[in-house]
This record gives structure tokens, C-alpha cells and sequence, in this order.
């Protein structure tokens, strides 16, 4: 264990991503509640933001793990072929389950929602396509960070976490905005 | 034959994600406005976040390196080695916790509001004993996905998360109590 280089390596991306949480924190936040607005959307915003980390997250650091093992690499890519399929299918199958849940908890609580497949539309574009750019953004952060000699495990999850945030409220937005 | 199976991580986890959804929806509905309602002061309200996201990144930096250290067989159980590691963290979290609190802090008072320093050291209480007490945790889970064969990278860091989104709460209203405010 090099100490040091932990260091050095965790607490500059830590701090930024903490500042930037900060900074954006209100702006997101506000978009959060025009969003909640939506009647069935209150419900749908933060098991939205919390798969997009869980999916991307797992991804992420299963990209390490094969990197230290030496099972992935960039140039021969059945490996990361092989993640991605997993990435896929969970980003159209749990946005399905969000949904799904959170029709049916408006439903039970009698609160009002808008009409589940429009709920479903939402969900499953905005993890279709979340899915599909942090993909990219999570391959081209390990892959920048190996290639300056940065250990991926220490800098991938928390850049891909601050930006996952973003991405997800932006579409979840443009997608609503797309139904509404 | 490849390493890395789609079949096997979807299996591995979609459990996980949607028991994280479940308790981050019920969470959410039961728990979180009745929390909320005990803390006084709304600026310590929007230090949830805060605490919450970097509690979060350096527990799922820690969960990255730990996945990658079973899986090359470099973590065993509660070692050395593992008590070091775990120290490191929570002298990470100290310092960037630190920071944020700083910047808070003189940006508050470049605004022209005061805010004591009393207040501005909440969350870095709060912060650290959040990561302090949720990494023997995040070994646990490590160790035991590992035993269980499952892939740690597949388990750890969403569960972690969404523990951490619960706990964080939490520790804003112990850290308010032990600073007496």
C-alpha cells in the first residue's frame, strides 16, 4: 500500500467533485422539484439518480478490478463488450421496475400520477441514453487515468458519480418536458 | 472464455439494485420528512447533500479498491493491512470533509452572513463519522460477497450508498447534539 500515492491520488478528485456537488447542488435541486411537480415524478427522481450511480458504479469498478487482473484491456475488447450487454440490460430492465413501483405506490396512496406508460417512456429513455453516455464517460475516465498512470479505482466512481447526476436530471427534464 | 459474463452480473446485480431502489423509495416516503423535522436550523438541511456525497465517494473509492484487492487475493479479512487501509480513508475524509467546511465557511462570510464555526464543523463531524463507521462495514460486505462468490464489484459499492444516503442523517443529528446546538 503506497499511502502517498492514495493521497495524492483520492483527495484532489474528492474535494472537486464535492465542490462541484456544492456549487451545481442548488441549481440541481431546483430542477429536482420542477421535475417532482410532475405528478408520479416525485416519486421516480431519486431511485432514478440512485440506479444510474448503482449501474455505473459497478461498472466502473468492475473496469478496475479487470484492468489490476489484467483481463481488460483497451485493445482487445470482448471484456468490456461483455460489461456493456450487463449495462444495457439493466438500464432498460430497472428503470422498467422504477416505474412500474412508483405507479403503483402513487396508485396505493392514492395520489395522482400521469399515465404509466408515459412514467414508463420517461424511465426507460432516460436510463436508455443516461446508460449510453456514461458508458462512454466511464471507459474514457479509466481508460485516461490508466494511460497517465493514475490507479482507476481511486478517481473513476466519484467523477462518474458528480456527472451521472447531472446527466440523469438534464433527461429526466427532456424527456418530461418531451411527454408533458 | 471470457472473464466477465453479462448474464452472471445482471443476475449479481439486479437483486441488489432493486433492493437499493426499495429501500430508497420507502426510505424516502417514511422516514426522511419525519427526520428532517427534527433539525432546526435549514442551513444544516442543505448539508445532507454534502455529507451524503462525499461520504459516498470515499466509501465507494474505498469499495473500488477493495473489489480489485480480493479479487488479485490482496485482502483476507480483518488484517493489518485492512486496519491501515481503513485508517487512511478516515484521514481522507478528515481532509476533504476539512475543506468543504472551509469553503463553506469563508464563502458564507464573503456573503456577508456569519456563520459560527460551531456550525461550519457539523459536517465535518458528521462526515467523518459517517465514513469511519460505515467502512468495517463496507469490508464486511466485501469479505462476505467474496465467501458467497459473488463479485464484490458487483454488491459493495451500491449497497454502501445507499446505506450511506440513510446514515448520514442520522449522524448531522448526533453530530447537532454532541456540538449542543
Amino acid at each position: 500500500m503506497n499511502t502517498r500515492r492514495i493521497l495524492y491520488e483520492t483527495v484532489p478528485v474528492l474535494i472537486l467533485c464535492g465542490m462541484v456537488e456544492l456549487l451545481a447542488g442548488a441549481n440541481l435541486s431546483r430542477m429536482e422539484s420542477l421535475l417532482e411537480s410532475l405528478p408520479g415524478l416525485l416519486i421516480m427522481v431519486p431511485p432514478m439518480l440512485d440506479l444510474r450511480g448503482d449501474i455505473n458504479g459497478a461498472f466502473a469498478a468492475r473496469l478496475s478490478s479487470g484492468i489490476h487482473l489484467g483481463v481488460i484491456d483497451f485493445k482487445r475488447r470482448g471484456e468490456i463488450w461483455e460489461n456493456l450487454k450487463a449495462v444495457l440490460f439493466l438500464s432498460v430492465v430497472v428503470p422498467t421496475l422504477i416505474a412500474l413501483f412508483s405507479y403503483s405506490v402513487c396508485y396505493l396512496l392514492s395520489m395522482h400520477s400521469i399515465a404509466l406508460p408515459e412514467l414508463l417512456f420517461i424511465a426507460v429513455c432516460t436510463g436508455l441514453v443516461s446508460s449510453a453516455i456514461m458508458s462512454v464517460l466511464s471507459v474514457t475516465i479509466t481508460y485516461a487515468s490508466v494511460s497517465r498512470g493514475i490507479d482507476p479505482d481511486n478517481v473513476a466512481i466519484p467523477v462518474l458519480a458528480t456527472l451521472g447526476d447531472f446527466v440523469v436530471v438534464v433527461l429526466l427534464f427532456v424527456f418530461a418536458m418531451v411527454v408533458a | 472464455m471470457k472473464y466477465y459474463n453479462a448474464r452472471r452480473i445482471i443476475r449479481e446485480e439486479l437483486s441488489v439494485d432493486v433492493l437499493s431502489i426499495a429501500i430508497g423509495v420507502f426510505g424516502g416516503l417514511l422516514l426522511n420528512g419525519r427526520v428532517e423535522s427534527f433539525i432546526t436550523l435549514p442551513i444544516l438541511l442543505a448539508y445532507v447533500p454534502i455529507i451524503n456525497g462525499i461520504g459516498g465517494n470515499v466509501l465507494s473509492v474505498f469499495g473500488s479498491r477493495l473489489g480489485s484487492a480480493l479479487h488479485l487475493g490482496y485482502a483476507r479479512g480483518f488484517d493489518r493491512e485492512t486496519s491501515k487501509n481503513m485508517a487512511l480513508f478516515v484521514l481522507i475524509a478528515i481532509i476533504t470533509f476539512s475543506i468543504a467546511a472551509l469553503v463553506l465557511y469563508v464563502s458564507n462570510h464573503v456573503s456577508g452572513e456569519s456563520m459560527s464555526f460551531r456550525i461550519a464543523f457539523i459536517p465535518v463531524l458528521a462526515g467523518v463519522m459517517l465514513v469511519g463507521s460505515l467502512l468495517p462495514l463496507t469490508v464486511l460486505l466485501g469479505l462476505v460477497a467474496y465467501r458467497l462468490g459473488l463479485d464484490p464489484d458487483n454488491v459493495v459499492i451500491s449497497l454502501m450508498t445507499t446505506v450511506a444516503d440513510f446514515s448520514g442523517i442520522v449522524f448531522l443529528l448526533l453530530s447537532m447534539r454532541l456540538m449542543g446546538v
